[in-house]
């Protein structure tokens, strides 16, 4: 594409941004609509990497496409629903100064003949006048959701997410005749630990040891979730009471190892956790509730024991044992 | 009609893996969230089979997005979701709280984007490990019912490999199903590569 | 002993194909699933384990990470399709060396490195 040829006659007349990169994803051209929206001069876009020219599309889904297009030769979409105003672009001076982007549908093209020197094509539609209301709604709603069904401190799920699926699980394992297993992970002196470090440190601490609590379970049907300020719960469907002994045991060890520094505690020079854990076959005879409670009723065991335990209850025999 | 081997079978799928490794990698960067896919199995059936098999899934109303890619072998693409599952992905990608109308409003476009993800993931697999290349269309959504499945129409000798995929964002898990469909010479050309893989591996 | 432990029949052969080039000294022993590599590590401890992480049965994170409460010593990399930050950061929390596949011989230079490291 040569400047001041018919092909940048019509490029500087479409009413869309069109980009040009060479191998390296150095511009080597960009038309008069791109230069105008984006505050650019062709001087300053020609024969620079996009990336430096717009250092906030590194590490975006762009950069990605541009590789796509440029390695794999293939095409990709960016849709204004999953990225809205990923370049700097405005629609009016005003716009620009409140700082309120225009909204785009963004091509990632390879170019057809291939050259070392014009590889790929980036195609930016303006389409702020087709979305800017749900894209209001969508802002809104997103914060609605964090709030409705993850914990929006530590990123897990939250009480009312917990009861569904485990009102869920419990259904399935019963159709199934399979276990369903429940863990009660609880914060050892956590309102010292607060009082002494603060609140802030203490919400880091949570939210760690919800990273922990996550990597630690089946990415499939298992759940962990945020049961109440200092306590975690784990839906585990189908392991036998033999394995949530393990894992209970081993989650405690994992926490405690961490030696997170609590030296007001009675327990340890580190934070401990107890974990009250329960198994059963759901069967016509006991709800969701026996469950909870025989998990509640085996922490309560473990923080009367001294706490930094892990305790088994099975409410078939009213036995408990100490997890291993 | 052609069959995989064991070792064909389990290579594709590791490779498609591989592809929907990276895909799930992209989505998760987009949604700032951990996202999980997985492909666990690759099966190949004829084309009228594989109407049949997708119908008895339930899968009566669905949501599909299909790329067309050219190259040593010829492939039509598609991801195709339960129509309730594919608005259950723009939701949790989207914004949950919406209604329904207007989560619809995005969805054909969200689905084209998930689609273009994780079919260019698939096929850029493929074309890493094989060494060769090939072009594509631009991501097409369209809604339709089990009548309306391009499985229906065409040749009776096209064969399809039929991936499930599993997909799990923020503790949600949602299942869906990409369909490669191929002439019987694509196949025996894709087959080709394949094998020529694995000998430059040693491993045939 | 190097444990390779991949549900994927090829990878499986890949792995050792190529560890077995460079390292021919090297005894390998596979395992198909996390539960399988579980209880041959009870019988007889490996020094190094590759570990995939999608697998049927308990993931490998988890896997890596009850042989790492039990057997601190042994070296774990995790050889994974599963390329996600969040995945990255499990491995570098549960003390074990994430290697991307596919298993190429680079990808398998960089795990005999952190074996023998």
């Amino acid at each position: 594409m040569t400047p001041g040829g018919m092909d940048a006659l019509l490029a500087d007349s479409l009413e869309i941004g069109l980009v040009v990169l060479d191998a390296e994803a150095r511009i080597v051209f960009t038309n008069r609509w791109f230069n105008r929206h984006g505050d650019f001069t062709a001087d300053q876009t020609r024969g620079r990497p996009l990336l430096q020219l717009i250092p906030e599309a590194g590490d975006t889904r762009l950069e990605h496409a541009i590789e796509h297009a440029t390695r794999h030769r293939l095409p990709s979409l960016l849709s204004p629903a999953l990225h809205g105003t990923l370049l700097p672009l405005y629609r009016t001076p005003q716009e620009r100064q409140s700082g309120q982007r225009m909204q785009q549908m963004i091509h990632v093209l390879p170019l057809r003949e291939v050259r070392a020197d014009a590889t790929c094509l980036i195609q930016i539609c303006d389409v702020t006048a087709n979305i800017s209301r749900e894209r209001l709604l969508r802002q809104q709603s997103e914060t609605l959701r964090r709030n409705s069904t993850q914990d929006a401190l530590t990123g897990v799920a939250n009480r009312r997410r917990f009861d569904e699926v485990l009102a869920d699980e419990f259904r399935k394992a019963r159709l199934k005749h399979s276990p369903l297993a429940l863990l009660l992970v609880d914060l050892d002196l956590f309102s010292t630990y607060n009082t002494q470090h603060g609140r802030a440190q203490g919400d880091r601490i949570l939210a760690d040891t919800a990273g922990i609590l996550r990597d630690a379970i089946r990415p499939l049907g298992d759940l962990v979730a945020r049961y109440a300020g200092d306590k975690f719960a784990l839906i585990l469907p189908g392991i036998s009471a033999t394995e949530t002994s393990h894992l209970a045991e081993r989650l405690r060890r994992q926490i405690a190892g961490q030696g997170w520094p609590h030296p007001t505690s009675s327990i340890a020079p580190h934070l401990t956790v107890s974990i009250g854990a329960a198994t059963m076959h759901p069967g016509d005879d006991g709800d969701t509730h026996t469950l909870l409670s025989s998990a509640d009723v085996a922490l309560y065991q473990a923080k009367h024991d001294g706490r930094n335990r892990s305790i088994l209850f099975s409410p078939i025999d009213g036995s408990f044992m100490t997890c291993s | 009609m052609l069959q995989l081997n064991e070792l064909q079978r389990d290579a594709l799928g590791e490779m498609f893996n591989i592809g929907v490794g990276r895909a799930a990698a992209s989505l998760s960067q987009i949604v700032s969230d951990e996202v999980l896919l997985t492909a666990p199995e690759v099966i190949v059936v004829r084309r009228d089979q594989a109407a049949t098999m997708l119908i008895d899934a339930e899968l009566r109303q669905f949501s599909m997005v299909s790329q067309n890619f050219s190259g040593p072998f010829d492939a039509q693409a598609l991801l195709v979701f339960p129509e309730s599952n594919a608005l259950e992905i723009v939701r949790l990608m989207v914004g949950p709280h919406m209604s329904i109308e207007e989560l619809a409003e995005f969805e054909q476009e969200a689905m084209c984007e998930v689609g273009n993800i994780i079919l260019n993931a698939c096929m850029s697999s493929l074309a890493d490990l094989f060494r060769i290349s090939f072009e594509s269309t631009l991501p097409l959504h369209r809604f339709g019912d089990s009548e309306s499945l391009p499985l229906l129409e065409g040749d009776e000798e096209q064969m399809v490999l039929i991936l499930q995929v599993d997909m799990i964002i923020s503790q949600q898990r949602i299942q869906g199903h990409i369909l490669f469909l191929l002439s019987v010479s694509s196949m025996q050309s894709l087959l080709d590569c394949l094998d020529r893989y694995l000998r430059e591996q040693g491993l045939a | 002993m190097l444990l390779i432990v991949d549900d994927s029949r090829m990878s499986r052969m890949l792995l050792r194909a190529l560890v077995a080039d460079s390292r021919p000294e090297w005894r390998i022993a596979e395992a198909v699933s996390g539960d399988e590599a579980l209880a041959m590590i009870a019988e007889h401890a490996p020094a190094f384990v590759s570990m995939d992480v999608n697998m049927p049965g308990i993931s490998g994170l988890e896997a890596a990470g009850r042989i790492r409460l039990r057997h601190p010593e042994i070296r774990i990399a995790l050889c994974t399709a599963n390329i996600q930050e969040s995945t990255r950061e499990a491995a570098a929390r549960a003390g074990v060396h994430f290697v991307a596949k596919p298993i190429t011989a680079a990808s398998v230079a960089d795990a005999i490195a952190f074996f023998e490291h």
